[in-house]
Order: C-alpha cells, then structure tokens, then sequence
C-alpha cells in the first residue's frame, strides 16, 4: 500500500483509513513529502501507515484530515511544516495536526547531532576542524548563517510583495542547466555566508530580473529578530550543505537529496524523543486509546 | 385470501417483471454466536451501490449468502449460521424476521429418529395487514429421502449422503443446495403455502442475483466444473441466434409484401428532412450492428442525400421495412455495446465482438481467434461480472456481488465501481457489495458499511 509510483492514483486517506481499522486500529499518517514518509516509516510501527501528499503539499493534507473529519472509522493524524507561519504566529491549533518543531522536518533534524554525524561522515576531521577554527565559528553555526539569508528572502515573499512572486527557490531541473547552482554560487570565498550574492542568485535564478538588489537586502534586513531555526528552510540547508561540504573538499560531492536521504536515517530515536513533535504524538496516542503512531523503546 | 386482503404491491409470477419491494435494511443478531457485533446494513438506494468491508471473518461473503438464501426462499441454509435473529425491510415498510428455536424435528430421513433441534420461526408484518408468524417448513425426511435415492444419492453410516459415482460426503443442506443447483428448483416440493403471505412477501421481494467469488468455474447438471464463462457465450449465442432468427423472420415476410404494400396508398408521409433523419440515424445503427458482429451482412446503402419527393414514398416503405427487420437486433446490441466498450477498452489489443455462431468472438491484434478460455482470469472475470449484470438480470434485481476486486489490476478496480453505478442506474438495479479493496471504493466513503469490530 506504500508505493504511489505504480502510477495509480491511492485511494483517498480517508477510505483506506477505514478499510484498515476494519481490521486493526491504524493511524494514517500523513506527511507533505516522500522524504518525510521515509523518515517517519523509520520511527512508527506497522500499523500506523504513512502517507504523502506529494502534489499537493499541505493543502492537500489538509483538505483530507477535513474530509474525515466526523468519521469515527477513519484515524487520521498529520505531521506537517510550521513553515514561516509560526513566525508569523499563523499557525492553526488542530488536535489532527502536529506541526515540525522548527521550519520543517529538515529543518528539525539539523538541530540535532545528525548534522555534525553527517559532516563528520563526508569530511576530513582534520579538514573540517580547521576550517571552523579559520572561520571562528563552528560548521553548524556557518550552515544556518547561509540559510538565513535564503529564509528572509523567502519571508519576505510570503509577506506577500507582489513582485517578489517571480523569485523562484525551487530546485532547478536537471533538463536546464543544473551547474548553475545557486547554493555553491552564493558564498564568497571559504564559504563565507553573504546575503548581497545570495539575492543575486536568486534573482538570476528568479524572472525576477527588475528587482533591485540593495532593496531586497534593505527589506531584508528590517525584517524582525527571527529564530533561525524557524527561519531556514530544510531544502536550502541541505543545498547549502552539499554545496558546504563540496568547498571543504568532499570526495564524495553528495547531492542535495542523498543528503536528505542520509539526514532521515542519520538522526537517531534518543535525539528525536526531546523534540515537541515526538511529544505531541505520544500526547495524541494517549488521547486515542488503542492507536499507535511511534515504535515503542527497545529498552 | 381474499382480493382485498391482497398485498398493496400485487403477487405475481417472478417471471413477470416489478413493481418489487426494495431491500432497505438488513440486521443479523450474534451472527457467529451469542456477543458477536450486530450486522445493520442500511443500503444506500440513493445511490444504488451499498459496499461492505470488513477483516476476513467479519460475515460479508456469510451476509450474502444469507441474503440470497432468504429471499429465494432456501430456508435450509439457515441451518449454516449460529445467527439469532435476522430481519429485512423493505422499502414500502415489511418486515420479515426470522429467529432461531428450539423445536422437536426428526433429523435423519428414513430412520425416524425425533430429536431436539434448532428451528427457525418466522413473523412477516406487512404494510396495512396483521403480522403472520408461523415456524419455517423443512422438507419432511422421507421426501428428502425418496427424493435423494431417485438421483443416486443415499445416506452413508456417517449420517451423511454420498452419490453412487463419487465419494463426496455431504449434510442435508449440502443435499438440497446440490439437487436444486443441477436439476432446479421444481425438483424439490414447495413448502410455503403458496396463499400464506409469506409465499406473497417471497414473490414480490426483489429478484436475487448473487454473483460469488468463485464464479468463473460451476458446476453442469453432470456435476462437473465448466468455465462460467464458457455457459455465458452459449447463452450470449442463444440471445443472439434468437434475435437472428427473429430478424430473418421479420425480413422474409416484408420482403414477401413488399411489391403489394409499394402500391398501396399512404398517407400522412414524412417529411423529407424527416425520412433523412431517420435514414442517416438507422444507418448509423446499422454500422454499428456490423462493428460489434451482430449483423453480418452489409445492406444496400441507401442515399437519402439524392431522394426525391416522388420517390419518397418508396423510399419510407423500404427505410420502415428495415427499422423493422433490425429491431430483435437493437436490445442486444445496446446491452453489448457497454460492455464491449468496457471490455475492449480494457483488453485491448485483443478484441471481443459478439458472434453469431459463437456467442463471444475474441481476436488477437493479429486478427486470430482466441478461445474464450485461453483470456486470463482477470479479463474472464471483467466479462462474467459486466455479462451477468447486462444480459442476466432483470430490471428491479438486487445484486450481491463478492469480492469484484478478485484478479484485477488496481487500474480496472479504480475503474469498476463508476461502471457498476452507471450500470445500476440504466437498468434499475441495486447492488451490494463485499470488497477488501479501497481502490473499488475511491472517494465514494459514503457507501461504506462495516461489518465486525477491528481486532
């Protein structure tokens, strides 16, 4: 039941919903994207069933949980990304619902020790800890400060700014030009987070072409204080991140999505239990005597 | 009973075609025993397609069977179930309930042993009219016996019957379901007084057609498996030669009147435009009758561009003698053309075309016959399912289908249950059914019942 690829359209969540608590209490869970299935199927059991949304992103979720809503037989529950609206103090209290600690599951991974496990992973230690030491800073610290600028561009298009429509993040295809690669083209040298280079990649990338650098950075900047947790994107982080780990001398070069891959499996269960989403799923299972979301702990 | 105590919806023969009484609702009370869940199945007539689901052992497949049982009157299958209570409603508000006792009947045919056993009683509430109650009849041991002995059956020192040319044990019910499969209902005495309201509830329900898992093999009247679908093409080829025939018959005596009804007057022709119409409408009818192998000759092409107004009375005599000719045709051809859409739609590149001679002609996209054998499960299963539906049934009939999903790919399942309600709708049938798959169901939640409780 797991395999959308066999080209036939899945039934509807709430229908299979049903047509499993027949015969068992399972959980349809249901997540924005494949990589957030792969992760969850890692850490839920058997019969919670994990689905994704992949054309329709959280809407689509969304529009599901309402439709089964009232539905006694269909047990649905969805893990879904705060995006920006948690900044924005946007987000919707539902007890379907639980949102990713921080922007998104990516997002939320990297705040665990899965980031250094994967950097140690691809790097030479000796490599890596001297470019901390020549940059002051740690790997981690650096990562984010990239993708912060990526993330107030972003907040800044979901405020809404007309023109900034045209600004396009989303992953270049393979049919175009792929070694224009934004991520590795808006560092300056060693890897140096600069926010001017970074909007003018975007731009270049965008058909945003009349837009005005130095007022994209002036708004930018008057942006409020914001988490950076809550600010940086999962997909720019791990564009960043292969870009990052390539300028350090990566033999391997990993592409943005083997990072993904990697990062779902690299993040370990102890790491997970601390975090407010892990939380609210044993809070819900509670609240739903007989429906189990998460693997028990082996111990 | 009397003219005016008859029933609002008149008795008649099953042969005659509705008004029916709709299956509303069905409950079964401790289905597998004393606690087990309530069976409540509220049909959903509004949309014609009810769907049941459930875990294996939930009762769908049992349910169906019950169903089919009661409303052909097969009461002793009855005897299969531990249920307690049972009750159908109909639409124009009967009841019938049917619940188990403890009665004193003689068990083994020819020996005359009494013993104690479950009964089964009956209390029939029908609209306007006293309730009858009364204990459902069993066929009497010894008829049962006598009966059995003349088709070779006899009871064996287990208590159970065996047949002279195999070693098949069977019970009673086993017995009586097997006479009345192979030599037909008429084979076993009537029980019900046929005056008695339930004997009129009975005639009036809703024809019955269950169409069951294992329905691409049953059994002829020697006790052997046969592919169903094999029986459907010579049943499709008696539909077909009787239509044929029908259209040579017709054909023969309009051509043997034609010279005198050309020189009869006529009045109130049609217009041109009219006879135009009608002639580039049956023409195409006519191509089509050629397409899907019903007609195989070609007619002479009529051109009704070039007709004239004094040749139009010809020309309405000959265009009237053929949408008579071809009229035994066109009920067979709207019934197959759904199908054979469906059909070639799926199977494609093979072709399926109805056959004269054959019933079912199926071609290779080279052109080769293939037998109707040699199609895989799936694709007999498509057929048996759209065949029974479109060709076997009549206008009114409840249908039970189990397990539709069985050998097909999720392509065709996404597809079934659209086909299914269409095909309910155009020939005012209900149909119920009993499926493990979500595919079947789609966005359509609505027409899920659950039967059981999860585990």
């Amino acid at each position: 039941m797991n395999h959308p690829e066999w080209g036939v359209p899945q039934p509807p969540p709430r229908t299979e919903s049903k047509f499993f608590n027949a015969a068992r209490r399972t959980v349809s869970l249901l997540v924005e994207a494949g990589i957030d299935a792969r992760f969850w199927r890692i850490h839920c059991v058997r019969d919670c069933h994990v689905r994704h949304h992949d054309q329709g992103g959280r809407d689509a979720v969304l529009r599901a949980l309402d439709q089964a809503r009232g539905d006694p037989e269909a047990v649905l529950l969805a893990v879904l990304d705060a995006d920006l609206d948690r900044l924005e103090g946007r987000l919707e209290d539902r007890d379907d619902v639980i949102w990713t600690d921080a922007h998104d599951l990516e997002t939320t991974l990297f705040t665990t020790p899965a980031l250094e496990k994967l950097a140690n992973f691809h790097l030479d230690p000796d490599k890596l800890q001297a470019a901390e030491q020549r940059w002051r800073e740690t790997f981690r610290v650096r990562l984010f400060r990239h993708a912060a600028g990526f993330g107030r561009l972003r907040w800044l298009k979901n405020r809404s700014h007309d023109e900034l429509d045209l600004l396009v993040f989303k992953k270049i295809s393979k049919r175009q030009l792929s070694y224009f690669d934004r991520y590795s083209e808006c560092a300056a040298a060693d890897w140096t987070p600069d926010l001017k280079i970074a909007i003018r990649k975007i731009i270049d990338y965008s058909s945003a072409h009349s837009l005005l650098e130095r007022d994209l950075a002036a708004e930018c900047e008057a942006l409020p204080a914001a988490d950076l947790h809550q600010l940086c994107n999962g997909h720019d982080l791990l564009g960043l991140l292969a870009a990052g780990l390539a300028a350090l001398g990566s033999g391997n070069k990993p592409k943005a999505d083997a990072l993904a891959e990697a990062l779902a499996t690299a993040c370990e269960r102890a790491w997970l239990l601390t975090t407010a989403m892990w939380r609210a799923i044993e809070s819900w299972e509670r609240a739903h005597p007989g429906y189990q979301v998460l693997r028990q702990d082996p111990d | 009973m009397t003219a005016d105590e008859q029933d609002p919806l008149h008795p008649h023969d099953r042969s005659a075609e509705g008004p029916y009484r709709r299956l509303k609702r069905l409950t079964i009370d401790d289905l597998f025993g004393p606690s087990t869940p309530q069976i409540d199945i509220l049909l959903r007539l509004d949309q014609r397609v009810t769907v049941l689901h459930g875990r294996n052992g939930s009762g769908k497949t049992i349910t169906l069977n019950l169903l089919a049982a009661l409303c052909r009157g097969h009461f002793e299958q009855l005897d299969r179930y531990p249920f307690s209570r049972l009750e159908l409603e109909t639409t124009d508000g009967a009841t019938l309930t049917i619940s188990k006792a403890l009665g004193l009947i003689r068990r083994r045919a020819g020996v005359g042993e009494e013993s104690i056993a479950t009964t089964h009683r009956y209390k029939l509430s029908l609209p306007g009219r006293p309730p009858e109650e009364g204990e459902i009849p069993r066929v009497p041991p010894e008829d049962l016996a006598n009966i059995a002995k003349k088709r070779g059956f006899q009871r064996n020192h287990r208590h159970q019957w065996d047949h002279l040319t195999g070693d098949r044990e069977r019970d009673d019910v086993d017995l009586i379901q097997e006479i009345r499969e192979i030599y037909g209902e008429e084979a076993l005495p009537s029980l019900i007084p046929e005056d008695s309201q339930l004997a009129s509830f009975l005639r009036t329900l809703a024809p019955i057609k269950f169409i069951r898992a294992d329905r691409l093999y049953e059994r002829n009247r020697l006790g052997d498996p046969e592919l169903t679908i094999e029986r459907l093409g010579r049943g499709l080829r008696r539909v077909i030669v009787a239509a044929d025939r029908q259209y040579r018959a017709i054909s023969s005596q309009l051509d043997s009147s034609l010279a005198k009804r050309l020189f009869a007057a006529h009045k109130d022709l049609p217009t041109l435009d009219q006879l135009r119409k009608r002639s580039r409408h049956l023409h195409e009818r006519t191509e089509h009758l050629i397409e899907i192998g019903l007609l195989r000759e070609q007619l002479d092409p009529i051109d009704e561009a070039a007709l004239t107004e004094d040749q139009k009375k010809t020309f309405f005599i000959i265009l009237k003698d053929r949408e008579e000719k071809l009229a035994p045709l066109f009920p067979v051809a709207d019934k197959a053309q759904r199908l054979l859409e469906s059909l070639n739609r799926k199977l494609a590149p093979k072709v399926v075309r109805l056959d004269v001679d054959s019933g079912y002609q199926v071609l290779s996209a080279s052109g080769a016959p293939l037998k109707l054998r040699d199609l895989s499960s799936g694709e007999q299963h498509e057929l048996v399912l759209f065949h029974e539906l479109l060709f076997d049934v009549q206008p009114g009939s409840l249908i039970l289908i189990d397990e539709p999903e069985l050998s097909l790919h999720v392509t065709w399942q996404v597809d079934l249950l659209a086909d299914l309600i269409a095909i309910a709708r155009l020939a005012d049938l209900d149909i119920m059914l009993a499926t493990h798959s979500p595919y079947i169901v789609g966005d359509h939640t609505d027409l899920m019942v659950r039967l059981g409780e999860p585990v």
